[in-house]
């Protein structure tokens, strides 16, 4: 069995709306609309365990509802979820036992006190042995380099050593699945890449099923080798971002630096030019034309400087899936 | 037990906190004026008006004391209960405590702590000194007892207010602040001598929320009011009764 | 000329934008004036026992404030208070202290004359969800906890044009706290307690013709007998009509004067703001 079972998971919320139009002010006050929103429209999904998982999605889409009720915090209308063999809104505190949730908007350290207290602090909350607490700790200390921060008040770290320092306290159990909810957001490119490198590594070595929402595809493709794609509260794709790709991103194209501006013409089998300045970019399709040939066309008609061969930019892989989704 | 050590490292975490804030003595001052202040209007009653037939000033503030101490006691160690609904649920502060393996109660409670909080203590005590000094009172061993019993049975009554405000929270925080009837407002009910009060304020407040059992009924008995010692040691009881009937009524939740 | 009617159009649509809010939380709204409703007959069964059963009845009357009087002061004053800055304007200063000032700062509009105007209308707002009921209740009474007609028809007259100082006065009295609090690195400590004795002196806790007598000079001429206990005394008639000129004229004055400390300390702050560049 799965380590993490989802089956036609149904949450509706309803939100209360005021009236519009004349003395809507007036009339809102005693008569008011309530609306249903279905936040999640029977999804079913499973996981494996030490599977690396993105949950993609625009915002409102349904993505930390599901964290929610994964993680136990939320009880869905209908639908059942199995998670290491138990319910996670039934047994929260065994559940959650098991469990790491790293969110990057909001942080589970004590603000005013230094790193190690609330450290400690956690140990005492998930009844870690000193002995396990030790040895994880001094692993994760050396694995995100956080040494020299222990002593620190959170609130003197950087966004960067804030993030670490909460990655820590979310393994501090060693928990079997982590939650990331956007765990880079507002990083910068080094601090970026160190984050990914290490959830990597962990994800290979103690073998922590992760799940990672995001609106960073970079992410996505750097660690996750499934994507779920989740859209007005239904699961719209679910499987490989190679195959995510090859369905919405059927061109490439070749960005040619030109010696001088040079106006559009058609090239054979191009499906598209765009020029700016003296960069023109050629849109082709990879199944009906080799890059090669289009090069040598573009080599016989253009004084050409220079040649980059570019897959379509994920983020914009993304959106035409959103459009084509109707999301 | 370990709930108790847990909790005890929370309010150690949060006490350190407020420490770090500079402007920590400020607040420790802000709350003894406010204790100072919230009497002065039946203090000058007082002392224009004169006695009300036996009620002189120092039972008044004897009892009201007695209340407004067990309230000090409940806020400084169960605040987090009463700010549950305003700050954790708005801030969404209630999921992280949903993440972690242990009892909500523990949680909640050991959730905030601040040392200005004991100002209404401290000025509690002193009032309570003072009232029954001036009425001659005998601080031997059985009513010394009788008040630390009260204090205790106060501290679980208002522990208990506190809970219940974070159990209705569950369903709404539009309009809770009624629940201030039972919290900063239920010791303004002390002003008014009890032979006067209206019945359906002291029996809401004896039979429900028990404060006049843990201020009046022990106050009376020991400076010889009327009231026997057998009602004044109803305090502890009827506090830790409403407080069970609380926390059941929580966790069905 | 143009200035002041952008800033008077401003403080309409902030006044529908709180009056809607309000709205929105009506049920809070409806809470809290239980909550007064319950404080105001507390208060009034104590006035009660006193004025009949304290071996000093008739302190009240010589006081000049009789108990029919006194139940209308509980009344009108739990309405009054809900105009009173108990607490800093969050709203201000988190846009100061968060550098969000910059935007304001863009806006063609007189900064202090605006922030002004949105104060009042704050203040304004609870008057009518938590208010209404309030006073709903209190004309519904029993004769012996009802809250009475003004004693004249000058008299409400002159109440209602003071109560309207009352706000100016509230108001820059907040705006002036939270200049102060501007200046203070470490905590609302300070201001607070300047609230809360300004809370104490304007009758809130007790009208001020019932304080000890050898402080009624004083307590008149100071600033936050405008906050309540002016605009009460007009409407009880223990003032006559003919001092409203001068009372009003007082309350006036000092909200000139909070709003010119104000202004003068928090354009300092500004200036302060702008050369560091934000």
């Amino acid at each position: 069995m799965a380590q993490i079972e989802l089956e036609q998971i149904c949450k509706t919320f309803s939100i209360s709306k005021r009236p519009e139009g004349r003395f809507s002010l007036l009339r809102g006050a005693f008569v008011r609309t309530r609306e249903t929103v279905r936040a999640l429209d029977s999804i079913s999904f499973s996981i494996q365990e030490g599977e690396l998982v993105g949950y993609i999605g625009p915002n409102g889409a349904g993505k930390s509802t599901t964290v929610k009720i994964m993680s136990g915090i939320l009880t869905p209308d209908s639908g059942r979820c199995t998670i290491m063999g138990r319910t996670p809104w039934t047994e929260r505190v065994a559940h959650v036992s098991g469990i790491g949730v790293v969110f990057g908007q909001r942080s589970q350290l004590w603000w005013d006190v230094p790193v190690n207290d609330s450290f400690s602090l956690l140990k005492d909350i998930y009844r870690i042995s000193t002995r396990d607490y030790n040895r994880k700790l001094s692993e994760l200390t050396q694995a995100l380099d956080i040494g020299s921060l222990l002593k620190t008040p959170v609130r003197q770290l950087s966004l960067g050593q804030r993030m670490r320092c909460e990655i820590v306290a979310a393994l501090l159990h060693s928990p079997r699945i982590l939650f990331l909810d956007e765990p880079t957001i507002g990083l910068d490119a080094v601090s970026k890449l160190a984050l990914r490198d290490f959830l990597k590594q962990e994800n290979s070595k103690n073998a922590v099923t992760m799940i990672l929402t995001t609106h960073d595809m970079d992410d996505i493709e750097a660690l996750c080798s499934r994507v779920m794609v989740i859209g007005h509260g239904k699961l719209l794709y679910n499987g490989s971002l190679g195959s995510l790709k090859e369905r919405y991103s059927k061109l490439r194209c070749i960005r040619a630096t030109l010696e001088q501006y040079t106006a559009a013409f058609d090239v054979e089998c191009s499906e598209r030019i765009d020029v700016d300045a003296n960069t023109w970019t050629v849109w082709f399709d990879p199944a009906k034309t080799a890059a090669h040939t289009m090069i040598e066309r573009l080599a016989k008609a253009l004084p050409l400087r220079d040649v980059i061969i570019e897959e379509q930019d994920i983020d914009k892989i993304i959106a035409a899936m959103y459009k084509e989704m109707c999301i | 037990m370990s709930a108790l050590k847990l909790y005890y490292k929370y309010i150690r975490m949060n006490f350190l906190t407020g420490l770090q804030y500079k402007g920590w003595p400020i607040m420790v001052l802000q709350v003894l004026i406010v204790v100072i202040t919230d009497p002065i209007g039946t203090l000058f009653m007082f002392s224009r008006f004169g006695s009300i037939g036996p009620w002189t000033v120092e039972r008044i503030v004897l009892i009201y004391a007695m209340a407004v101490t067990s309230f000090g006691l409940a806020e400084t160690f169960c605040r987090g209960f009463d700010y549950f609904p305003w700050r954790m649920i708005r801030t969404g502060d209630f999921d992280r405590v949903l993440l972690r393996p242990r009892s909500l109660y523990i949680q909640i409670a050991g959730s905030y702590f601040h040392i200005h909080r004991l100002s209404r203590v401290i000025g509690g005590i002193a009032a309570i000194t003072w009232c029954l000094w001036k009425q001659g009172v005998r601080m031997d061993a059985t009513n010394t007892a009788v008040i630390v019993l009260a204090l205790t049975g106060g501290f679980l009554a208002y522990s208990g207010v506190f809970i219940m405000t974070s159990g209705i929270a569950f369903f709404t925080i539009q309009g809770l602040d009624w629940i201030y009837i039972f919290t900063n407002a239920s010791y303004q009910v002390t002003r008014c001598p009890i032979d006067y009060m209206p019945k359906i304020l002291r029996n809401l407040f004896t039979f429900f929320m028990p404060m006049l059992v843990i201020s009046y009924y022990p106050a009376s008995a020991i400076c010889g009011w009327g009231e026997s010692y057998f009602a004044g040691l109803l305090a502890l009881p009827a506090g830790f009764a409403f407080l069970v009937f609380q926390l059941l009524s929580g966790a069905s939740v | 000329m143009n200035g002041i009617a952008a800033t008077l159009k401003t403080c309409l649509s902030i006044f529908r934008i709180k009056t809607a809010e309000s709205l929105q939380y009506r049920m809070a709204g409806l809470a809290g004036a239980t909550t007064s409703i319950f404080f105001a007959l507390i208060e009034i069964t104590v006035y009660t026992v006193f004025y009949k059963y304290s071996s000093n009845q008739n302190a009240g009357l010589a006081a000049g404030l009789s108990l029919r009087q006194a139940v209308s002061y509980v009344w009108l004053g739990q309405l009054l208070f809900l105009m009173q800055p108990n607490f800093i304007e969050s709203d201000i200063l988190g846009k100061i202290n968060s550098g969000d000032i910059g935007v304001e700062l863009c806006r063609p509009l007189d900064l202090y004359a605006n922030w002004f105007a949105r104060t009042a209308s704050t203040r304004l707002s609870p008057l009518l969800w938590r208010g209404l009921p309030i006073i709903f209740f209190a004309v519904i009474m029993p004769p012996a906890y009802r809250l009475e007609l003004p004693s004249s028809l000058s008299g409400m007259f002159c109440s209602l044009i003071s109560t309207v100082s009352a706000l100016l006065l509230c108001t820059s009295f907040g705006m002036l706290a939270c200049s102060v609090r501007l200046g203070i690195a470490w905590g609302e400590g300070p201001t607070n307690i300047i609230m809360l004795a300004g809370s104490v002196l304007s009758g809130a806790y007790l009208p001020l013709q019932l304080w000890p007598g050898f402080l009624q000079g004083f307590l008149l001429f100071q600033p936050f007998a405008g906050y309540l206990d002016i605009p009460m005394r007009l409407y009880l008639g223990t003032m006559p009509p003919s001092d409203a000129f001068w009372a009003i004229g007082l309350q006036l004055a000092w909200a000139l004067l909070f709003a010119a400390a104000g202004k003068a300390i928090m354009a300092r702050k500004l200036r302060n703001i702008v050369i560091q560049g934000g």
